[in-house]
């Protein structure tokens, strides 16, 4: 019988050893949260690296990861900040290698331990060289159909960053979406040639207003001014731009960086490779982005007729074209 | 309060004044380093560190410092002769346009042997035009050129910013405003594998130790000086002005040039409108504080890269906004500037 006992109560000393350690193990990795590094090539204001931002802030607020990050960095520099980073041994980094898309390939080959996740054009390379396009175009669709509702003198105009593919995905789709309720609209189109230059964004909307558009699709930051200026309405893309242009940002094509964020840090954490495309994440399907708008702007039938699409590309029954060639 | 020319210049007060520069310029940074909640002596350690403190970086600085040399130069010999070039910017990018669009087009596939030097011709021609422009305008019609070189730094972005969205962009670049790349075959040879560190580094040093030779030791030398000390009296002991000016602008414009050459073929190998931070500017501010001495202008924009590199590597290391690393920078080559002057300069009351 003592001998029962004895070994019971050893059995019991191992087996709360064994759970102590069980338990102690998710409270030590959630004690180093993964340190992500994030190079912007643009000043982190700009919409699409200020999505990237706050969702990189947000995780680090909640613990979820450690962030550092290094903005308005020049292709020239690029590749030296991804190199400093992972010299530094952060277990992740965000960025994008638009500018740099080979030179940031190169890095990734040289340092084969540590995780990239880029903005790109191109596919993935490699075990630890993963790409994320911003495919934000469900958004731009559904703003596209409540524009078309709108338009008075049945011209609309877009202004762009650069003839890029997911870019011109991006307008390619807002057109789709004003000519789906409005067959009779015109649809025009300036890229401004670069990522982050509000003032040049401002002239080119005057430029498309004067030339009769009473509608702006703002692809690029800046546009909106110009619609609030000449009193028309504005569609904005990436962030909500009505909260600053209450009275011009009618409808905005959101995009949400997190859920991509959320599975890359999933992988780099588990040790998986990170060498494919995180560009689904951010659809509006998955929940990464979609339409923010104003009530009241639109019809209730247009508004109905929208969100019905809305419902449609949820499901799965309706897919928004994509359509990577430079419009026109 | 005027200044006085120093007749001798101590050595103690030469090897002095660029310290205390180069202290005042850091503890000036250090308060905003300070403001933004980062430990100042470690900023400054980090400084070092990520300057010198690993392979990486050492080949980093060096990398960033070959175009400075370059640019520096071009400015150097063209202040030397008074002739005010500040177009060295556009002059580099028409030097890395000049050589890309031959490499693609013209150059693809002969041996790296004659290409390289076709390409790094091409690209110092280039800009030896954009400099030619503007001293024709300063000789025939009296056009004052710190504003025309000026100005054609805008021009030539412009022009470069169009062909990389038109002819010479090149298709497989996702739309991405690039120019057609030279091919890897033709690029400069890496000093250093797993860097960014080419031997364009030892052609701009070799270049330097070429142009103090001209400098001192050639009758274009000593006449390209006296056009700029006094060209009058340089025409009465009869320097031909014109022909020395130009030879000067084809020098300088050729450097400048030859810069953006190397950048393309040594890191590059395709041109963007974001290819140079300011090379052409910066070398401006290198030439002055090398006070127009070709081997100075090598330490200068040693001591350039450096700042560059380390503030740029400290602001990441330490977090802290990318934005004081620029400041840090400006500060230093503003008091480097200043403590160059007052070696030169005493102050009389």
């Amino acid at each position: 019988m003592k001998f029962d006992f004895s070994l019971s109560r050893r059995c019991l000393i191992a087996s709360t050893l064994v759970l102590g350690a069980v338990s102690l193990a998710p409270a030590i990795s959630a004690a180093e949260p993964l340190k992500v590094a994030g190079i912007h090539a643009s000043p982190v204001e700009n919409a699409w690296n200020s999505v990237m931002h706050q969702a990189l802030l947000e995780a680090a607020e909640q613990g979820e990861i450690e962030y550092v990050f290094s903005e308005s960095v020049s292709g020239t520099d690029y590749p030296r900040a991804m190199r400093e980073y992972a010299e530094q041994g952060v277990d992740l980094i965000i960025g994008e290698s638009y500018a740099v898309e080979s030179e940031a390939r190169e890095v990734a080959a040289d340092y084969p331990d540590t995780p990239f996740v880029m903005g790109s054009s191109g596919g993935p390379s490699g075990d630890n060289f993963g790409v994320f396009g911003t495919w934000n175009h469900d958004g731009a669709y559904l703003a596209g159909m409540l524009a078309g509702t709108l338009t008075e003198t049945n011209k609309v105009g877009s202004v762009g960053a650069m003839p890029i593919p997911e870019v011109n995905m991006l307008i390619n789709a807002f057109a789709e979406g004003v000519k789906a309720t409005n067959p009779e609209a015109e649809h025009s189109v300036t890229f401004i040639g670069t990522f982050f230059d509000p003032p040049k964004a401002r002239e080119a909307g005057l430029a498309q207003i004067d030339q009769g558009a009473d509608i702006l699709f703002g692809e690029r930051i800046g546009t909106a001014d110009a619609a609030k200026e000449r009193g028309i309405l504005a569609v904005g893309s990436l962030i909500d731009y009505t909260p600053r242009y209450p009275d011009t940002v009618f409808a905005n094509a959101l995009w949400g960086f997190r859920p991509i964020l959320d599975a890359a840090v999933a992988d780099a954490a588990a040790g998986n490779p990170v060498g494919k495309n995180y560009t689904a994440y951010g659809m509006l399907k998955e929940g990464g982005s979609d339409i923010a708008f104003v009530e009241g702007v639109a019809s209730p039938e247009a508004v109905e007729a929208m969100l019905a699409t809305r419902q449609e590309i949820i499901d799965g029954t309706f897919e928004v074209p994509r359509n990577m060639d430079e419009p026109k | 309060m005027r200044f006085e020319r120093r007749e001798h210049r101590p050595a103690a007060l030469v090897i002095a004044t660029p310290l205390i520069a180069v202290v005042a310029a850091l503890a000036v940074s250090g308060i905003l380093i300070a403001l933004a909640g980062a430990p100042v002596f470690e900023a400054y350690w980090k400084i070092l560190v990520g300057a010198f403190g690993s392979k990486l970086s050492i080949t980093e600085t060096l990398t960033r410092a070959t175009p400075l040399i370059l640019t520096g130069l071009a400015a150097a010999v063209a202040f030397r002769a008074k002739l005010w070039n500040i177009g060295a910017e556009g002059q580099f990018y028409l030097g890395a346009i000049a050589t890309a669009a031959v490499g693609a087009r013209i150059t693809e596939g002969m041996a790296p042997i004659i290409q390289i030097p076709i390409l790094l011709a091409a690209g110092a021609v280039a800009g030896m035009v954009l400099l030619l422009l503007p001293l024709w305008l300063r000789l025939k019609f009296s056009v004052d050129e710190v504003v025309t070189t000026l100005l054609l730094n805008f021009v030539a972005i412009l022009f470069v910013s169009m062909l990389v969205d038109t002819v010479l962009k090149d298709p497989m670049a996702f739309g991405w405003p690039q120019s057609e790349a030279v091919e890897r075959a033709a690029r400069l040879p890496k000093l250093i594998d797993r860097s960014r560190l080419h031997i364009g580094l030892l052609i701009a040093v070799a270049i330097a130790f070429a142009v103090h030779f001209v400098q001192s030791r050639t009758t274009f030398g000593m006449r390209a000086r006296a056009a700029g000390l006094n060209p009058r009296g340089a025409v009465f002991a009869g320097v031909p002005l014109a022909r020395t000016l130009v030879l000067v602008a084809m020098l300088s414009g050729g450097l400048a040039g030859l810069a953006g050459s190397i950048e393309v073929l040594g890191v590059k190998g395709y041109v963007t409108t974001d290819l140079s931070p300011g090379y052409g500017y910066s070398g401006i501010v290198v030439a002055m504080l090398a006070n127009l001495h070709p081997l100075g202008v090598v330490l200068a924009a040693l001591f350039t890269a450096v700042m560059f590199v380390g503030a740029d590597g400290m602001s990441r290391s330490l977090g802290i906004p990318t934005y004081i690393a620029d400041v840090t920078v400006a500060l230093s080559l503003i008091s480097m500037l200043v403590a160059v002057f007052f070696t030169q300069y005493r102050v009389r009351r």
